[in-house]
């Protein structure tokens, strides 16, 4: 009699796993996009109780793990390049274009004197800091914008070091030991006032949209969409407006 | 083979498949003609020097500093010796992602990077780079080994050197040093090995720059990035292929007892 009940109790208990685990599901989301994702996620738990697990990492390198598993439910790149390649795989069921991610010249502030414009960046000495154009979105951004600059060449010449994701070209950055990087507004809104922003004109670069896909190899789908239609809601676009994002405009 | 030996096989056979499966795996994923192609892509030769070069590099300043402190941590009872061997044993314990971080931080402008750049010495984002991170590691190892092979080495025979007119630096060149020779070229294998293998502490440090800081784990990991996987493979295979070259080196000097 007591063997049966602890078998109950424990047949009871797998089946409640069972049904919590199906309530998981798994993302993967550029780096740049963490701080506002996070915020999201925990929110989206407590709304509905359903536990979004996220890795984060260079857009790039979330593809090729992508590839590799076949697995989770959602992607979420810091641009619409990555979602396109995503569907020459026929990987996507659902996509949704969530917010701007736009790219700025950030300068370290002992540097703000010296560097006043883009063209300044192909002055002899300054130190640059761009993103590995294959690795992560906005390195691709960084390639176009030195193109339309005039003065690509030059201004490769001072490019001091890549890095495989935009939250490790801010850190350097922020501590001056670039004394100019290409990253998100985002970044910077994140980091308010130590950093100095410099416009870079609309035109010389494509507006890099990051997007949210429902994967078509989600266990989940419909919890997934309910995600993403969290992500695009008003209040979600709040929220990544919060942190620097502002909206993509409505098509 | 008794029956309690029997079922120890298993769990060995296990081991030894996951490690045969795994690097089955890699080799496999290419065709021949993809493996030669990615081989002699010139990313993957500019890698392939940049990791020999820097991990040498790290070696020799891993020797340069290790063997001498490893012979007075071997040799010398002093107070806060227990706290300073702990200190020591941290690159060892530390990912090597944090130990990149605080190198980048230590060595950034806000601290010893700008009087450093006054002198025109610029450590981060370049080869050098990539040496200083190498060596942090490289160094601890070699300290490692090399003050265990020095306290295997018993005190009498310098000692009786001393009395027959010996100075503590013939002592430690042509008594200590050659008598724990084999456990400290051991000690360097697995060093240049570490080194050989580290990424973590190089992209904080160094950055990912192509054909610049591009080491064999750098490059494996940018071409992932990229789903060059081709020339992701190609550079793993070789890190591989050194690192078993390395192990059959060390296998070497220990049966030259």
């Amino acid at each position: 009699m007591r063997l049966k009940t602890l078998v109950l109790a424990f047949g009871l208990l797998a089946v409640q796993a069972a049904a919590v685990s199906a309530q998981e599901l798994y993302a993967y989301v550029g780096a740049g996009l963490r701080p506002p994702v996070d915020a999201l996620i925990a929110a989206f738990q407590k709304d509905t109780g359903i536990v979004v697990r996220a890795e984060y990492g260079g857009s790039g390198q979330l593809l090729a793990r992508f590839a590799e598993t076949r697995k989770g439910d959602l992607f979420i790149p810091g641009t619409t390049f990555y979602t396109d390649k995503l569907k020459e795989q026929d990987a996507v069921a659902d996509l949704q274009v969530l917010v701007v991610h736009g790219p700025v010249l950030a300068v370290a502030p002992a540097r703000a004197d010296a560097i006043r414009s883009v063209a300044d960046l192909a002055k002899p000495g300054v130190r640059l800091g761009l993103g590995d154009p294959q690795a992560m979105a906005l390195g691709r951004t960084a390639e176009e914008i030195l193109d339309k600059s005039g003065q690509g060449e030059a201004i490769r010449k001072n490019v001091t070091v890549r890095a495989a994701t935009v939250k490790q070209l801010a850190l350097y950055v922020l501590d001056g030991n670039v004394d100019a990087a290409i990253i998100g507004a985002a970044d910077v809104a994140q980091n308010p006032g130590e950093l100095t922003v410099l416009a870079i004109p609309p035109s010389w670069y494509q507006a890099e949209y990051a997007p949210v896909a429902v994967l078509k190899t989600s266990a989940a789908p419909d919890a997934a969409r309910r995600f993403a239609v969290f992500l695009a809601s008003d209040a979600g676009l709040a929220v990544l407006q919060s942190f620097g994002f502002p909206p993509a405009p409505k098509p | 083979m008794t029956r309690f030996e029997r079922l120890l096989v298993l769990p060995l056979a296990l081991i030894a498949l996951m490690i045969v499966g795994v690097l089955g795996a890699l080799a496999l994923r290419l065709r021949p003609g993809e493996l030669a192609a990615a081989v002699t892509a010139p990313e993957t030769l500019f890698a392939l020097r940049l990791s020999l070069l820097t991990s040498a590099a790290a070696l020799a300043i891993a020797l340069l500093l290790g063997l001498p402190a490893a012979y007075l941590m071997a040799r010398r009872r002093f107070p806060g010796r227990a706290l300073l061997d702990t200190l020591l044993d941290v690159p060892l314990v530390m990912p090597p992602l944090v130990a990149g971080l605080g190198l980048l931080f230590l060595f950034g402008r806000p601290m010893l990077g700008g009087p450093l750049a006054t002198l025109g010495i610029e450590l981060l984002f370049s080869p050098a780079g990539v040496v200083l991170a190498l060596a942090f590691i490289a160094t601890t190892v070699v300290l490692r080994s090399a003050a265990a092979a020095f306290r295997a080495v018993d005190p009498g025979y310098g000692a009786a050197a001393r009395t027959l007119g010996a100075g503590a630096w013939e002592v430690f060149w042509q008594i200590d040093l050659p008598l724990a020779g084999r456990g400290i070229a051991a000690g360097a294998v697995l060093a240049w090995a570490r080194a050989l293998g580290e990424f973590g502490a190089t992209l904080m440090v160094a950055g990912a720059t192509r054909f610049h800081t591009e080491t064999l784990p750098m490059a494996v990991f940018l071409n992932i990035a990229t789903g060059e996987t081709g020339v992701a493979i190609a550079c793993a295979l070789i890190l591989l292929a050194v690192a078993l070259l390395m192990l059959l080196a060390m296998r070497g000097l220990a049966r030259r007892e």
